[in-house]
């Protein structure tokens, strides 16, 4: 079993870097002819692949892949009961937690998971591999500062709010900008920035909302599925 | 909808989508463009029906203009100016040009999206993934079959909540997120407690105790096959030509548009053949149905 | 040959000191059906658990389990997962995937079949099921019998030579139980398969079962053919789930075999019946007083939809415990919803008189978001006297500071009832509230339910449980087609129906007239 493991590890690294290197000779060309979009969308692809082989390639226990696929569908369902309030999103709240009650490995997993899922319901476009890696940072930086560590809440409001705005907003409007623009600037950066401002406010604050009223609920319910599933002595 | 081209294999299919969309998006060719947006409109309309297709254009036609004016009115570069705005800015023909055939890319690009979506169904992009990847692909399976269970517990929850004067349209704004958020705490304990079954239910169909293969619903058939190559033949000889210099598009500072030779001639046709290919299968399926059916 | 060998299986779970499973023996034959039962708490799913190693619960286990002769614990999780297969309580909660034919896939994909042999199986346990229809639908849209049908299907997916199930049917309507158990039966027979089997309803899965166990406090009090078996134990708890056929024949002092079925015990009533008429036709006192009505009501899920309600009108008095009858599909929930004022009709009038009306949801868990019962009634700011007297009226002092959802299914149901006591509702509306419970907890609810009724409130009841409303019930009625085509004191209903009807009634039906309840039909052979 340990050879079949360390075989298809093999050939994941393999092909990773095979593909990085074919990539960014292919890189090179598009960013010099001004293909943004295609070139950023490649170098994304490229940044998710490893997450992803990782996760496979360490073949998760049951627990982890029900556990995963519950998040990613609860921060996809989650804006249900804010049918009343449209511009509500858990997501990245949601993503968080899972980040911080798991590691950055999961936040990743769950977040790029969840970008994905709810474009099969409403829809995929050239976004789908923006969403995907930005929900994805959002969830992998959370593991980093807050993975299974005592949570304080202050600095994760402060981290939910910052991560929306400057992770997730800055990179959705980047990818808006290669999308509709060919002509890259920063001068068209900053407008599109301030642009798409008011909006990436408003997805902050609401982050930050979920997450002053779910955190203890949330983070105390995955302690105590954790212990159910045995993965806390 | 009877469309040959979409009971390929989720190979087949990915591929020439993949093709179609990158070719598109990399060539600012005017000719190729509009081969391309012609396709992709003609494929929605097979698709979804003419009248979806009408309703797309109420959204689709407003933003091209929209989009080729913004470009106008905010990129002064281009060395022919039509006239002058106030602020002593030029607007251009170039940019003009330019904005106008950006729109016509970015509106082909909607719309082979919009076929992407009916085509590649949530089954044959789990068949693509399963092949790569089955822990990843069953964990979006998972996802896939938890979202609308949960979206329907969310509602159910309200319901009951409401019962006890806690339901999400009850009280103030304050309230009513609190109480939201109570139906969403709730709808996660239950999610993790019914998991629990979930995850005894997929040990006792052995999952863990052997490597995973997947299931697929879909054969890889000589169609299939043919349709890969010949989607790698129009984008090798597509590809030919642009770098050979035949077919070339330049905007700035002057707008430079190859002409008509045999080099671009063949180009165009080749992307044509890859933009229409969904056409050609629907035609040939409709050629042979009406010769069986004289056969009777 | 045995296909399961338990001996002397004992297990007790962490922080316990009473065993879970007492000194357990006994073999199950191959390619027959045992069921397995007892109260709720005796041990059935611990036991059921602890024959396949990745289900088994942690704690300490003594004793033995052999599976055709070698070792359980020596066999590995592979061949484990094929040869031994699991259906669970829960439809909806054991599907994991979103499609028919990626569940049936499920278990070839984990033990990595490849695509030819996974392709047969799978088509010829979607043949067998007649699952065409369904294959290649998204599971939301299934039925919870379909869903159970399709765990069937995927547990037999992978050939196995045993199938276990854990109250398969205990979350199904009547009707889809019997289909199920009908085609876990046909599935027996076809296959000379080993089943063993849990089961609550006993009145269908009694008939068709080859052995018995009788499970008591974690100790097995009988096991043997069903008809002698069932004889033994009528001193246990488990007794009053017993059909009312089983237990007309024990009340009565029968000899020799117990009947099962419907036509077995009206032979035997034949012979005992002496008296042919009870006595006096039942005379219910309900008070004039209106407390809710639905006037002329249709109702209509969206504007293109079936009517669901065509012209529903009923009438609830005070303090009456109204039971609303029918199949599914048939209006129930919609009625209880526009009673609730959660729907509206789109023609017609729906009075409630400004009395409070609260419905307890069919999942009690729905309401729960503390981490201690306690907790969770004073979520919603009692006095103390009124929380006191729901406390002690629902009888959960000894479970205040559990959480509420590891407390026992019943516990869960009175904590969910309690919650919407104490927003002091006039009328409650209950929907299915026997659901999956067994015949004691059954009874209980029953004596609760004319306890709230002692205090006041008007009840109604959307059920299945034809035995439950003729038990507990004032007034009945029966819902077809958006509309009521029948509705009077259940001794009336019941006596009058023919197919929809009691247990008790079917069975002396011609010989006892009137007779609905069980205990009635004895008191008759009594005499």
């Amino acid at each position: 079993m340990p050879q079949t493991v360390k075989k298809s590890r093999v050939t994941v690294t393999l092909t990773v870097i095979v593909l990085s290197a074919a990539a960014i000779a292919v890189e090179t060309w598009l960013w010099s002819s001004r293909k943004y979009y295609l070139t950023s969308v490649i170098i994304i692809l490229l940044a998710m692949l490893p997450f992803f082989a990782r996760f496979e390639g360490r073949r998760p226990q049951v627990r982890e892949i029900v556990l995963l696929a519950v998040m990613t569908a609860f921060a996809v369902a989650g804006r249900v009961a804010f049918y009343w309030a449209p511009q509500f999103k858990p997501v990245c709240a949601i993503v968080i937690l899972t980040a911080a009650a798991f590691n950055a490995e999961a936040g990743f997993i769950t977040g790029a998971a969840a970008g994905l899922i709810s474009n099969m319901f409403f829809g995929q476009g050239p976004w789908t591999p923006w969403q995907m890696f930005g929900f994805g940072l959002v969830g992998f930086f959370a593991g980093v500062l807050f993975g299974g560590r005592e949570v304080k809440t202050v600095p994760m409001l402060v981290y939910g709010f910052f991560s929306v705005l400057i992770i997730y907003g800055v990179l959705l409007d980047t990818g808006s900008l290669f999308m509709y623009s060919q002509e890259v600037s920063l001068k068209a950066l900053l407008a599109m920035y301030a642009s798409g401002f008011t909006f990436n406010l408003i997805h902050a604050s609401g982050t930050v909302v979920f997450l002053l009223l779910l955190q203890k609920p949330v983070l105390s319910k995955l302690r105590r599925i954790k212990i159910k599933y045995g993965m806390l002595q | 909808m009877n469309d040959a081209f979409s009971q390929l294999h989720p190979a087949a299919s990915f591929a020439f989508f993949v093709a179609v969309i990158t070719l598109t998006m990399l060539y600012m060719h005017p000719v190729l463009l509009i081969i391309s947006l012609a396709a992709a409109a003609g494929y929605v309309c097979i698709l979804k029906g003419a009248r979806h297709f009408g309703k797309t254009l109420i959204y689709l036609v407003p933003f091209l203009i929209f989009m080729s004016v913004l470009n106008a009115l905010f990129n002064h570069a281009g060395v022919t100016p039509l006239f002058y705005l106030s602020n002593g800015n030029a607007v251009t023909k170039e940019a003009l040009t330019f904005g106008f055939y950006a729109s016509v890319m970015l509106s082909a690009v909607i719309l082979w999206f919009e076929c992407f979506n009916v085509v590649m169904t949530s089954d044959k992009l789990l068949c693509l993934f399963g092949r790569l990847s089955p822990s990843v692909s069953l964990l979006l399976s998972m996802a896939l079959r938890f979202v609308p269970k949960f979206g329907r517990k969310i509602r159910s929850i309200d319901a009951a909540r409401a019962q006890i004067g806690q339901g999400s349209a009850q009280g103030g704004f304050i309230r009513r997120v609190k109480n939201s958020m109570k139906v969403l705490s709730v709808t996660l304990t239950w999610a993790l407690e019914s998991s629990l079954t979930a995850a005894n239910s997929m040990k006792s169909r052995g999952y863990g105790a052997a490597r995973r293969t997947s299931f697929s619903l879909y054969r890889f058939t000589v169609r299939d096959a043919v349709t890969m190559v010949l989607c790698a033949f129009a984008v090798g000889v597509t590809a030919a030509c642009v770098v050979s210099g035949g077919i070339y598009a330049r905007y700035y500072p002057s707008v430079i548009i190859s002409g008509f030779g045999g080099i671009p001639a063949l180009g165009m046709a080749a992307f044509a053949l890859l933009c229409f290919l969904p056409q050609l299968f629907d035609a040939k399926e409709a050629l042979v149905w009406r010769r069986l059916r004289s056969a009777i | 040959m045995a296909a399961f060998e338990i001996r002397d299986l004992s297990f007790t779970y962490p922080n316990e000191n009473k065993p879970a499973l007492d000194n357990i023996t006994m073999s199950i034959p191959e390619g027959r059906i045992t069921l397995i039962c007892g109260a709720s708490g005796s041990g059935k799913s611990t036991l059921l658990r602890r024959l396949k190693t990745c289900l088994a619960d942690h704690g300490k286990a003594e004793g033995d389990v052999l599976f055709f002769g070698k070792a359980l614990d020596d066999i590995g999780q592979a061949e484990q997962a094929r040869r031994i297969g699991f259906v669970f309580q829960h439809p909806d909660d054991q599907i994991v995937t979103d499609k028919v034919f990626h569940e049936l896939a499920f278990g070839p994909e984990s033990l990595g079949w490849d695509q030819a042999r996974m392709r047969l199986a799978v088509a010829e346990m979607a043949s067998y099921f007649g699952l065409d229809e369904l294959f290649e639908k998204n599971v939301a849209e299934l039925s919870g019998g379909q869903k159970q049908l399709i765990n069937l299907a995927s547990a037999a997916v992978l050939r196995p030579d045993v199938l276990i199930l854990d109250e398969p049917t205990s979350q199904l309507d009547p009707i889809a139980a019997a289909d199920f158990l009908g085609t876990l039966r046909k599935m027996s027979e076809d296959l000379g398969l080993t089943v063993i089997l849990t089961e609550h309803r006993l009145e269908e899965a009694l008939p068709m079962a080859d052995m018995l166990a009788v499970l008591d406090e974690g100790r097995l009090i009988a096991f043997g053919e069903p008809k002698k078996t069932v004889m033994q134990v009528k001193n246990s708890a488990v007794f009053e789930s017993m059909p009312a056929a089983v237990q007309i024949f024990a009340a009565v002092d029968g000899e020799g075999d117990a009947p099962l079925t419907v036509s077995d015990a009206r032979a035997f009533i034949a012979l005992r019946a002496r008296t042919s008429v009870k006595g006096e036709q039942p005379s219910v006192e309900t008070c004039p007083e209106t407390a809710a009505e639905l006037k002329n009501c249709w109702f209509r899920y969206e504007k293109n939809a079936p009517d669901i309600l065509r012209g529903l009108s009923l009438t609830l008095h005070k303090g009456e415990i109204f039971a609303l009858l029918g199949g599914n599909g048939s209006g129930k929930s919609t009625t209880a919803g526009l009673l609730s004022g959660r729907l509206k009709p789109y023609r017609g009038k729906v009075k409630t008189n400004g009395l409070r009306v609260a419905a307890l949801p069919q999942d009690p868990r729905e309401l729960f978001v503390k981490d201690t019962v306690l907790d969770e009634l004073k979520e919603l700011n009692p006095e103390e006297a009124s929380l006191s007297h729901v406390t002690e009226l629902l009888e959960l002092e000894g479970v205040l500071s559990r959480h509420p959802f590891d407390i026992s299914g019943g516990e869960q149901q009175r904590l969910a009832l309690g919650k919407v006591l104490l927003t002091a509702p006039d009328v409650l509306l209950l929907d299915e509230p026997t659901k999956g419970m067994d015949g004691e907890f059954k009874r209980r609810f029953g004596e609760l339910l004319s306890r709230l009724k002692a205090e006041g409130k008007t009840i109604f009841l959307v059920s299945h449980d034809i035995e439950f409303c003729a038990q507990c019930a004032d007034c009945c009625a029966l819902l077809f087609r958006g509309e009521i085509v029948c509705r009077s004191a259940p001794r009336k209903f019941f006596s009058g129906n023919f197919f929809y009807t009691t247990a008790a009634a079917r069975l002396s039906r011609g010989m006892i007239e009137n007779a609905v309840l069980t205990g009635e039909v004895i008191e008759c052979l009594k005499q």
